[in-house]
């Protein structure tokens, strides 16, 4: 057994008085398929954000790749190898898509200081970018501003960015949301083609969309985990039902 | 978009469509233009045109920060200052060489830079904004107050400033001051339009778009923000001292509140994140001045407030934005 490449051993979060995340344990091996579902507010985000480094849990530990990172900036997070997308389109408004990429392929090569090139980005990473946007079928539409896209483009964009990055562990917090069920087959073509090495983190609340794609599933409710298991498992599990049924419709 | 534009977007590779973006259009040289133009219309233009020259200098740095970083600072002054007095000072004490004289203004101004940008970039926004403001109101009362470096209140006297490369004298008609002058101002400008072209620039505007976003993707956004603040620091610090070797001066005026916010409004004026609105700007408005001041010395300032007014209420994007009208491609 291979050591997992992200793991979070009993973390805490609260805001004021209301816990958010109880003694959340998970652990991701190399290539792993995890979805993690729960009722809305059940703290998916903000266990997110933790991994991320956004917010700082208040206890536990988080171990990316061997390495702690409980304590390390978001950005050193990333660059050991975590990527993320936003459950709320986050993009860099006034660049084109192929832009929003390069400037993730820039950096994963440690070139977002360079003065070498004077045309926005040297032809190596450019060459870079337009290929992943090609495979995220964001070729034709690459040139625009993320801004004029359709919101169903911008998820790819988000998609994109996190694969510009190259990472070993990817954390796609509702790529789906805000999206007509119709557009769900774009985004679930994207995950079928991620590098099969990576470890992904799914969260999602469109059950078709989650049974196809993941492996294992953990299910969040109040900050606790509830229920962890295979698939077929979590479907007939009785408090993962009593979970969504009682708050979700 | 019309379909046609979207196929032919199609053809055009990523690597092509920036070339395209990033070259250099025929009109960005009408600035060389405007300089060479200036010895043409007799000495008595020179004085101006260095004023032109060092506040567009000093224009430049600011919108570094203001255009591509999104920082907005009131207290920009204390680097101009800042370098003025530096290079006013060694003049004082017998190093009146006026480019080495540069280099001292814009180090000096670039270690207060790295100093106060690590305090006021911990806050962003409202805060950056009143902390900026806070720092002009401290740093010109230490020059007021240290009148045994700074002369004080009357300023500094005695500075010599030299020969240039030990050749042209700073002449009375002005002609070795405007041509020093110009040839920093285009050595700037080249190298800002360098940087911000430069993947460097790319990353500081990614910033400036969505701070939290480019964190994900892996960037160190406050040391870098640190790194342009730095830079624009030097550049101001650059002007300031080129103000003194031409001035053989630098006092209060150099350092305050009030040319902190003036260059914002002739920023504003000029627009803001496309280093030619840093040129249009200042040159309107001191030529406006200039004018202004002339036919109504009484209310040019009236005047010119009026301007400047009518301007940013029809233009809101600052002059250089009429730059896209004609390109007919609104706004930007
Ligand atoms: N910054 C904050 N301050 C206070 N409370 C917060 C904050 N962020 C989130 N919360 C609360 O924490 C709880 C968990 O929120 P979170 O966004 O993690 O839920 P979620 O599982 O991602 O839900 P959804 O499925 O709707 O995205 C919610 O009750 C929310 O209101
Ligand atoms: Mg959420």
């Amino acid at each position: 057994m291979t050591e997992p490449v992200l793991e979070l051993s009993n973390l805490h979060m609260s805001f004021g008085g209301l816990v958010v995340t109880n003694d959340v344990s998970l652990s991701l091996a190399i290539g792993a398929r995890h979805a993690l579902i729960g009722p809305n507010g059940a703290g998916k985000t903000t266990l997110v954000d933790q991994i991320t480094g956004r917010l700082r849990p208040l206890r536990g530990t988080i171990r990316l790749a061997g390495v702690d990172v409980t304590r390390l900036p978001q950005h050193r997070r990333t660059r050991l190898g975590l990527a993320r997308n936003f459950q709320v389109t986050n993009l860099f408004s006034s660049f084109s898509a192929f832009e929003n990429i390069a400037l993730a392929v820039a950096e994963r090569e440690g070139r977002g200081l360079s003065l070498t090139s004077m045309r926005g980005f040297p032809s190596d990473v450019a060459d870079q970018a337009e290929d992943i946007a090609r495979r995220m079928h964001l070729a034709e539409v690459g040139h625009r501003r993320v801004s004029d896209l359709a919101y169903g483009q911008q998820r790819l964009v988000e998609l994109a960015i996190a694969l510009a990055l190259r990472p070993k562990v990817m954390i796609l917090d509702e790529p789906a949301a805000g999206l007509p069920a119709g557009d769900h087959a774009m985004i679930l073509d994207a995950l079928d083609r991620l590098p099969i090495h990576v470890a992904v983190l799914l969260i999602e609340h469109d059950m078709p969309l989650v049974f196809r794609f993941a492996r294992e599933i953990t299910v969040l409710a109040e900050g606790m985990v509830i229920a962890r298991g295979a698939p077929e498992a979590i479907r007939g599990d009785e408090r993962v039902r009593t979970a969504y049924l009682g708050t979700r419709s | 978009m019309s379909d046609d534009v979207s196929t032919a977007e199609r053809r055009v590779p990523f690597a092509a469509s920036l070339r395209s973006k990033h070259r250099l259009r025929p009109a960005e040289l009408l600035p060389l233009v405007a300089v060479a133009i200036v010895p043409l219309l007799g000495s008595g233009y020179y004085p101006l045109a260095t004023q032109i020259a060092i506040t567009v200098i000093f224009g430049l740095s600011l919108d570094l920060l203001v255009g591509y970083a999104g920082i907005v600072t009131l207290g920009h002054g204390i680097f101009f200052g800042v370098g003025a007095y530096a290079s006013g000072i060694a003049s004082v004490h017998g190093w009146g060489d006026p480019v080495s004289g540069l280099f001292i203004g814009a180090a000096a101004a670039a270690v207060v830079g790295v100093v106060q940008g690590f305090v006021v970039l911990r806050t962003a926004r409202f805060t950056l904004l009143m902390l900026t403001l806070c720092s002009v109101f401290l740093v010109s009362e230490v020059a007021n107050k240290a009148g045994w470096l700074t002369g004080g209140a009357d300023g500094l006297t005695g500075v010599m400033t030299g020969p240039l490369l030990g050749v042209w004298t700073f002449d009375l008609d002005g002609r070795t001051g405007y041509l020093f002058s110009a040839t920093v101002f285009v050595l700037v400008w080249i190298g800002l339009r360098g940087l911000v072209h430069a993947p460097f620039g790319q990353s500081i505007m990614a910033i400036r778009d969505n701070p939290g976003r480019a964190e994900a993707i892996g960037m160190a956004v406050r040391p870098r923000l640190l790194i342009v603040y730095t830079v624009s620091a030097a550049i101001a610090g650059t002007a300031g001292a080129l103000q003194a070797e031409i001035d053989q001066f630098a006092g209060l005026k150099n350092v305050g509140f009030e040319i902190s916010a003036t260059i914002l409004v002739m920023l504003a004026l000029g627009g803001t994140g496309r280093l030619y609105g840093a040129m249009a700007g200042p040159a309107v408005y001191l030529i406006a001045q200039d004018l202004l001041a002339k036919i109504n010395p009484a209310m040019w300032q009236l005047w010119l407030g009026l301007l400047i007014v009518a301007t940013v209420l029809f233009v809101p994007g600052g002059l250089s934005s009429l730059a896209d009208v004609f390109r007919g491609r609104g706004k930007r």
